[in-house]
């Protein structure tokens, strides 16, 4: 089978991890590297570009992945669609609606050509078990969810590029509430009204959002709220999914260093019998996610 | 691979998941079995699941020897092949076992656990087999008529047949249920043999296991509720990973559903020994918030004498 060519623009972080990914995936060809820091490519034995549009018409890639600051993934993903290159980028899809129009435009008149974007939270373990509890239908419906996102803060926080507006657009819901947003919409749909403060209420010092709060509801009377923190001054991942029929909670995630804590499901059946003899403690059923 | 235990809160009240006398009356008549069974004419020399000979001694019960496989920490019982037909065919303790009076009073005790176990094979098969997936199951060793009842209308299941042992089956299936079966053997490698040879490709192995490494085999020896020639075999999560690599299958999660360790060492404390400082200290001056939390370390550590495995079927 021939392997797919990729061509990575910008090898930050993102860009290094989503290199190695392809390589030990084995299905993949990496065949082009793009940064305006060179020195960030040296020890890639690939083609080697400072120019994303240069890169991507020179090398001729299958896929396009953007793994660049927020600001320029809308022209990168444009560009890549008009090529006839499948893309993936990482997340936010855009820093406000109009750049979400116009990738959605580009792929438009794309046919054929897919567009992804990094919302890799859906592959986690208990949220993956989750979708399961749900569509198996022994929770009966699904009524409303609370999810909060909660990041510590560091020394360099308001110096990273995160909290740049002209880099990243917005703060700590377009950077990390984005992923909680999306599993909302995951597991209750899309919604149709919201109610949101978004704030800085914490860090004076940057020009970027700290906090968010949301209550999102769709026309099938769903109701949804969002807490997304930078002030929390720790990592912390919980989402509630409170069903007609049961309970089920996430808490924590697999990361490499465990910063969210253990990765956990915990379901529990409706007992208003009491059957586990006990009001308010009915029997829990707890799942713990090792791997990735 | 994934890891998840039950809970709720213990109480220091609740009540067994067996009626004593029920419990008794079932020993009385095991131990009655044993006597009359053909003398054990050879010493232990390997472990049954890991074949590793470096065994200790661990007790003796009714006069048969139970070893403890300082390899993998599996507990097997010295028997024969012969001995455990006897067993199995004592007719006694099989009528015991098949009366309306036996039947009822276990199906009282464990409604509200079958119905747990029920939903749970549900959702682990939507898991791993897909949500839109009619599964065919087969149940082996499962002497309770009730939850033979309850599993036959697991809502995705076309298909249900109940078999005494592994080798009566014949014929595929998605789902291999085994509660408590693995415990009767001398011989888990074949037994889970057989089993796969009945299972589709990517099919699911349910076990349900009785283990040797758990706080109230530990604790209490041969005191714990075992005793042969119904808990012959105990393994350890290291010897049941080596029998499903044997076998062709992949280990997916291990659950811990046992709630009753702490409960079980509390009611025979009396035999907990003097020199078990630690255990005692714990056992006579905890409070039941300490033993609740003791039990739900024991849980959420797979420390349980008490476990369920999920393993699926990599290949033919």
């Amino acid at each position: 089978m021939n392997k797919i060519k990729i061509a990575i623009i910008g090898m930050g972080r993102m860009g290094r991890m989503r290199y190695d990914g392809f390589i030990q995936h084995g299905g993949f060809e990496v065949i082009s590297i793009c940064d305006n820091n060179l020195a960030l490519l040296e020890q890639y034995p690939v083609a080697k570009y400072t120019d994303y549009k240069k890169c991507i018409d020179e090398s001729n890639p299958d896929a396009v992945i953007v793994c660049t600051y927020n600001a320029f993934i809308p022209d990168i993903v444009c560009y890549a669609l008009e090529r006839g290159k499948h893309v993936f980028s990482e997340k936010p899809p855009g820093r406000c609606l109009d750049d979400v129009i116009r990738m959605k435009k580009s792929l438009d008149a794309s046919p054929g050509k897919v567009l992804k974007f990094g919302f890799n939270h859906r592959y986690h373990n208990s949220v993956i078990e989750a979708k399961n509890l749900i569509d198996s239908g022994l929770f009966g419906e699904l009524i409303c969810a609370r999810g909060v996102y909660g990041k510590a803060g560091n020394m360099n926080f308001s110096h990273e590029w995160r909290n740049n507006k002209n880099y990243s657009g917005g703060g700590i819901l377009i950077d990390q509430g984005i992923h909680m947003l999306d599993l909302l919409c995951y597991f209750i749909g899309n919604f149709t009204k919201v109610e949101c403060s978004v704030d800085n209420l914490g860090w004076k010092d940057i020009e970027t959002d700290d906090s968010a709060f949301a209550i999102l509801k769709n026309d099938r009377n769903q109701v949804a709220s969002l807490h997304s923190s930078a002030l929390q001054w720790r990592h912390k991942f919980s989402l509630d999914l409170i069903c007609s029929n049961g309970y089920i909670t996430l808490n924590g995630l697999k990361t490499s260093t465990d910063s969210y804590g253990i990765e956990t499901l915990t379901y529990y059946k409706k007992d208003l019998e009491l059957r586990s003899g006990k009001l308010g403690k009915p029997l829990e059923h707890t799942m713990f996610f090792e791997s990735d | 691979m994934i890891r998840s235990f039950e809970y709720y809160e213990y109480l220091p009240n609740s009540e067994s998941l067996r009626n004593q006398d029920v419990l008794d009356s079932e020993m009385d008549l095991a131990r009655q079995a044993i006597l009359l069974s053909p003398p054990i004419g050879k010493k232990m020399c390997n472990c049954v699941g890991c074949k590793s000979d470096d065994l200790k001694l661990f007790f003796i019960k009714w006069g048969v020897e139970y070893y403890r496989c300082m390899n993998c920490g599996a507990v097997c019982a010295n028997v024969s092949e012969e001995n455990i037909e006897y067993y199995s065919n004592y007719q006694p303790l099989n009528e015991y076992r098949t009366s309306v009076d036996f039947q009822n009073e276990i199906s009282d005790k464990r409604a509200n656990s079958w119905s747990e176990f029920v939903d749970w094979v549900y959702l682990r098969s939507c898991r791993y087999l897909g949500l839109e997936k009619k599964v065919r199951i087969a149940d082996y060793g499962n002497r309770y008529v009730g939850l033979r009842n309850s599993i036959s209308r697991i809502r995705n299941c076309i298909s249900y047949d109940s078999f005494i042992s592994t080798r009566e089956s014949s014929g595929k299936y998605d789902i291999a249920i085994c509660n408590d079966i693995i415990q009767r053997t001398c011989d888990p490698i074949t037994l889970v043999s057989d089993i796969s040879q009945n299972l589709n490709k990517n099919g699911l192995l349910i076990m349900n296991l009785k283990m040797g490494a758990g706080f109230d085999i530990l604790a209490l020896k041969d005191k714990a509720r075992i005793y042969p020639y119904e808990h012959i075999f105990l393994p350890t999560e290291k010897t049941m990973n080596l029998i499903f690599r044997q076998c062709g299958f992949e280990v997916l999660e291990y659950s811990v559903p046992g709630q009753m360790d702490v409960r079980y060492v509390l009611d025979n404390k009396q035999y907990i020994q003097d020199t078990d400082l630690f255990l005692k200290q714990l056992i006579n001056h905890s409070d039941s918030r300490v033993l609740a939390d003791f039990q739900y370390f024991l849980q959420k550590s797979g420390m349980c004498s008490f476990m369920r495995v999920v393993a699926r079927k990599n290949h033919e």
